[in-house]
């Protein structure tokens, strides 16, 4: 992924400055064609293995296992599109969804070899009458990564007890089955923060923190992101947080991108998600430390001058090479005093090198009163000190520390069960609630008598 | 430019002037006791809200900011009034049905690659949990179209959506999904679906037409028995990318607790109860009082009560097939050769590798008759 995902900066780079505006409705996604400088991500096989590709006309695409395409195979066609990779010719070659009738699949000698990742249970293959298939599904998988379709047929049959028993009749219907289920699939998607995700997630998952696709889906939705909000962002997962509100708030509002230090950094996922020129504008990149110093001088004079100082760091010759942030704009005087006066409204944090109360406790009062806030945290104990923090002092409400637990099932005739995967580790914390701190506690003129007492809870 | 505002969608048609927006008549508020017990209030001069924690006259709120702290009149405690949200309202509403929860709410959100401008339809709206959410995805420029069966649902269901601001992008309407499936006039606009029904496979047919190319169809079903029959269905009427999971958010509760270190002194009143935090926080403006001399651990455990399952969440993706394209597989299979020596070669090298053992390829036709199907051949002859 490395290599093309360079060649995809580079693309997005140049396409951002070039692009003409899009229409509401062009800019979601679903029917959209690919067009040229599109990103694309190809997955073969139900995520077998899976690409980032920036569509230019003349480039030719590698999509391993001997096949390849050039980027016109795929450019005007919908996004979602499916292609067969053919292993005679190495070319792809657009299909529709095969059309499948389940119950073949029962009487699938496949259906009932050993289980896959778990060979110590093969005491428990319900009925080795019909393991028929001497291979076993993990080996098959193994083979498929290595044989097209047309190959595995062979092998499969080749490895069958009963193949050479079927009739001339059978075997046809075997074949076209198996060829079926095994032929190279690609599934060219649109690098929605979904995607996005789930590819970083398992192919280099240290470049996003290591954050699954349900922890960021819950970061969005627990700290109310949404069109028009004003929403303050401080992340560490290579764009990929930030690249989600994008997506959420569609360029209508106002995103600020707060940075620790001088320069913001690490932003390169959000090249691969498709934006169009409105989504950049919608973003300002601020100094974390210049927003908290601006509020504090804001309160006193509503003169933001002060904070331009902050501001305009020059980038340095590295960070330029780094050409996302180059698309997105720097707050000016008029952005700072917008966000400073009036506050967040959403306030979302997902970064392993910050100490999540130490952050609350500078961000906070930066948001506007009843705001919403949620931060992901790969451990809970930080979490839950900030959570105690804001408890005690009155500063949040509606606090909540989840942890969500994902899990997939396989559903297939009689083999129904949980998928067994050493990938179900856990997909972080969230801290989440509502900002109470800047307003004062209000006595309602009706009180006739003094406070005598106070619960806290 | 952005508002934050009481409103629960930011994106409301109507720009708002009022930067400083504050609490007013009719406003919906969540009101929080304590720190997390959450009531809805619509505000009416009039009216007051009383609970354990005292009286608030509803007039007394009119004026003041979102997430201000009020003192009950009777001066007994306070609350906080925030700004509803639809995570909030998720916690506030009236059951009418079974609902969704925030975990299986962000996911659904996320996963049918809801932004602003799609289009989504859902089928039943039940008590309008996970609506409230699409509606704050799509809009200010997309659609949410609800449809449910049972008619005083559907009545109070566009009340609350009128009142709560988000009728402008959510249309519901009364409609037997399972049986007249979703309206012609929406044939190919939908960028996604969701269904919470009792038979989603019913649905499937009129879901395929509804979509876009590439569109997302979720079910969100309790029984996996409705997730395979809904399988099938997606897998005749040309979905592809269908994958089945579910989703517990595993709650967590923060305490400090007192734990003793000394040994030879006996548990103090403190420290025996082990499980409750007995440690009394410092009141507003109260200085630290004596208790906290004691060492305190702050703890983060699982809630003793957790759901340990909602329903199944499966996803799948409408495959735009290209024009005039039909199925061949049938014929390449009739004229696949067999056989191929090159391919079963490497094949059985891959396989000799991969088992790390020194077996050899065999052609298929030196290999030892197949024993019989009814002899129970040895299952450990798998891992070889
Ligand atoms: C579990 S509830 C949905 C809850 C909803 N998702 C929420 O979060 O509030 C299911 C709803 O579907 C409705 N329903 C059942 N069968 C239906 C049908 N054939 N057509 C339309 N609505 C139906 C029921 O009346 C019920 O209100």
């Amino acid at each position: 992924m490395a290599p093309e995902g360079e060649r995809a900066t580079e693309a997005a780079a140049e396409r951002s400055s070039g692009k003409p505006e899009t229409t509401a409705s062009e800019r979601v996604h679903a029917g959209r064609a690919m067009r040229e400088n599109d990103v694309v991500l190809l997955e073969m096989n139900d995520g077998e293995r899976a690409t980032f590709a920036t569509l230019r006309a003349g480039k030719v695409i590698d999509l391993g296992k001997r096949a390849r395409a050039p980027a016109e195979a795929f450019l005007g066609a919908p996004f979602g599109s499916m292609y067969e990779a053919r292993h005679n010719t190495g070319e792809v070659e657009r299909i529709g969804a095969t059309t499948e009738v389940i119950n073949e699949e029962t009487d699938d000698e496949e259906a009932f070899a050993a289980p896959l990742a778990d060979e110590r249970s093969n005491k428990n293959v319900p009925n080795t009458e019909h393991g028929a298939q001497t291979l076993t599904d993990s080996e098959i998988a193994a083979l498929k990564r290595e044989f097209t379709g047309e190959e595995m047929v062979e092998i499969i049959a080749a490895y069958s007890k009963t193949f050479e028993e079927k009739t001339a009749f059978a075997q046809e219907k075997y074949k076209a089955r198996k060829l079926k289920k095994h032929m190279t699939k690609i599934l060219a998607r649109f690098p929605s923060p979904r995607v996005v995700c789930e590819q970083y997630f398992y192919e280099n998952p240290s470049k996003t923190s290591y954050m699954r696709f349900d922890s960021l889906s819950m970061l969005m939705n627990m700290a109310n992101v949404g069109a028009h909000g004003q929403t303050l962002v401080l992340e560490t997962c290579g764009g990929l947080v930030l690249g989600s509100i994008m997506h959420r708030m569609g360029g209508f509002g106002r995103i600020c991108n707060g940075f620790v230090g001088t320069n913001p950094t690490g932003m390169e996922v959000v090249q691969n998600m498709n934006f169009d020129p409105t989504h950049y504008d919608s973003v300002r990149h601020a100094s974390l430390s210049g927003l908290i110093e601006a509020r504090q001088k804001g309160a006193v004079e509503a003169d933001t001058t002060r904070a331009k100082s902050m501001e305009t760091t020059e980038p340095s010759t590295a960070e330029k090479k780094e050409r996302v942030y180059m698309k997105m704009k720097f707050a000016n005087d008029g952005d700072m005093s917008d966000f400073t006066q009036h506050g967040f409204s959403s306030l979302v944090i997902a970064s392993l090198s910050v100490e999540p109360k130490a952050v609350l406790e500078q961000l906070l009062p930066l948001c506007a009163s009843s705001a919403s806030f949620a931060v992901w945290f790969n451990a809970s104990q930080p979490l839950a000190e900030a959570y105690y923090y804001l408890r005690n002092s009155n500063l949040a409400v509606n606090l909540s520390l989840v942890e969500p637990f994902l899990r997939s099932q396989q559903v297939l005739p009689g083999r129904t069960h949980p998928v067994m995967t050493t990938d179900a580790g856990s997909g972080g914390f969230i801290l989440s609630g509502t900002y109470v701190g800047g307003v004062n506690t209000n006595t309602p003129i009706e009180a006739n008598k003094k406070p005598k007492r106070e619960e806290n809870s | 430019m952005s508002h934050v505002r009481g409103t629960m969608l930011y994106a409301s048609p109507a720009p708002e002037t009022d930067r400083e927006r504050l609490i007013r008549e009719n406003d919906l508020v969540v009101v929080v006791e304590g720190f997390n017990a959450a009531v809805a209030q619509r505000i009416r001069i009039g009216e007051t809200f009383v609970s354990r924690h005292g009286r608030f006259p509803h007039a007394a709120l009119v004026g003041v900011a979102f997430g201000t702290k009020i003192r009950a009149s009777d001066g007994r405690g306070f609350v906080h009034v925030c700004a509803p949200t639809p995570e909030l309202w998720t916690k506030v509403l009236a059951h009418r049905t079974q609902i969704l929860y925030a975990p299986d709410i962000a996911l659904v959100s996320a996963e049918m690659e809801l932004r602003p401008g799609s289009t989504v339809l859902e089928s039943g709206t039940g008590s309008g949990s996970l609506t409230h959410a699409l509606a704050r995805c799509v809009a200010p420029t997309g659609k949410v179209w609800t449809f449910e069966f049972n008619e005083t649902r559907v009545k109070a269901a566009e009340e609350e959506f009128r009142a709560n601001g988000i009728d402008e992008v959510t249309t519901v309407t009364h409609r037997d999904i399972e049986r007249d499936g979703f309206p012609e006039e929406l044939a190919s606009t939908a960028d996604a679906v969701f269904l919470d029904l009792p038979g989603p496979q019913k649905c499937v047919a009129s879901v395929a037409r509804s979509l876009r190319p590439n569109g997302v169809l979720c079910t969100f079903s309790p029984c996996i028995e409705q997730v395979h029959k809904t399988i099938v269905e997606m897998k005749k009427h040309g979905f592809a990318d269908i994958k089945t999971v579910e989703l517990l958010g595993r709650h967590y509760d923060v305490e400090g607790r007192c734990l003793q270190t000394d040994l030879s002194a006996p548990l103090s009143k403190e420290t025996k109860g082990g499980w409750r935090k007995d440690q009394k926080r410092p009141r507003d403006g109260a200085t630290e009082d004596s208790a906290s001399t004691l060492t305190e651990t702050v703890v983060a455990h699982p809630q003793q009560r957790l759901q340990s399952h909602t329903a199944y969440l499966t996803f799948a993706r409408l495959i735009p097939a290209p024009e005039n394209w039909t199925e061949t597989l049938a014929e390449r299979a009739k004229t696949s050769e067999s056989g191929n020596e090159e391919v079963l070669k490497r094949a059985a090298e891959f396989l000799a590798k991969r088992r790390g053992t020194k077996k050899r390829y065999r052609p298929q036709s030196d290999a030892p008759k197949q024993p019989s199907k009814h002899v129970i051949s040895n299952p450990d002859d798998y891992s070889d």
